[in-house]
């Protein structure tokens, strides 16, 4: 049998930590899908062949034991169930 | 269906007996987000054993205790949904700053179900408009 390779493109959460305050970020919009739909040619065109997303709900308390500043930096937080939104 | 309408509701179904609220309740913040506020819970307590079966459980759990947990999973959902305040976010590009903690409440020890919470969650279109 060929062997098939398969792209996934890994959009964790881990990897988004502070991603809000960059440029272009929908910080202050709401989620609505079809704004999705103009980056499907990239991601199709790109030869990506599967979003994969990473999750966890509980907020971290690493810092000093307590997830205060968690909340307040947004480290881990707020974290949506994105299986509706990738779908 | 959400993508190609825009004012149809959803009402979607979950037996209380056998999920847990922390999974329901951010799950359907979720889908409330992506819908615009137009998603529904019917929660159920499940009446056949054939139900029980597929959870790993011999018997249903008996009529009361489904419809005591049902009562708190509901509690449950409620307080995760309202746990971060609409105004709690700040989204500050400059400073950084995303919540006020303060606004962002744990909850209160119950019952059956215990959930620290808060949501990890935005609070979501159905919520702030009502």
């Amino acid at each position: 049998m060929k062997k098939k390779c398969i792209f996934a493109f890994d959009i964790s959460y881990t990897h988004l930590d502070g991603r809000w305050r960059m440029p272009g970020s929908w910080v202050g919009r709401p989620i609505r899908t079809r704004h999705l739909r103009g980056d499907r040619p990239h991601l199709e065109r790109g030869c990506i062949d599967m979003l994969f997303f990473g999750d966890g709900t509980g907020i971290p308390d690493t810092w000093g034991g307590s997830r205060d500043e968690a909340v307040r930096w947004g480290i881990g937080w707020p974290r949506h169930d994105m299986s509706p939104v990738i779908t | 269906m959400s993508r190609v309408t825009s004012k149809i509701g959803f009402g979607l179904t979950y037996a209380s007996t056998f999920m847990h609220p922390f999974y329901v309740a951010r799950l359907f913040n979720s889908l409330d987000h992506v819908t615009n506020g137009r998603i529904a819970f019917n929660v159920i307590a499940s009446s056949r054993p054939a139900d029980a079966a597929n959870y790993g459980f011999d018997e249903l759990m008996e009529h009361g205790l489904r419809y005591d947990r049902m009562e708190e999973f509901i509690d449950v959902c409620r307080a995760l949904w309202d746990s971060a305040a609409p105004d709690a976010f700040s989204w500050d590009r400059e400073s950084g700053l995303v919540a006020d903690r303060r606004r962002c409440s744990d909850q209160p020890c119950r019952k059956v179900l215990q959930v620290r919470g808060p949501l990890n969650c935005m609070p979501s279109p159905s919520l702030i408009r009502s």
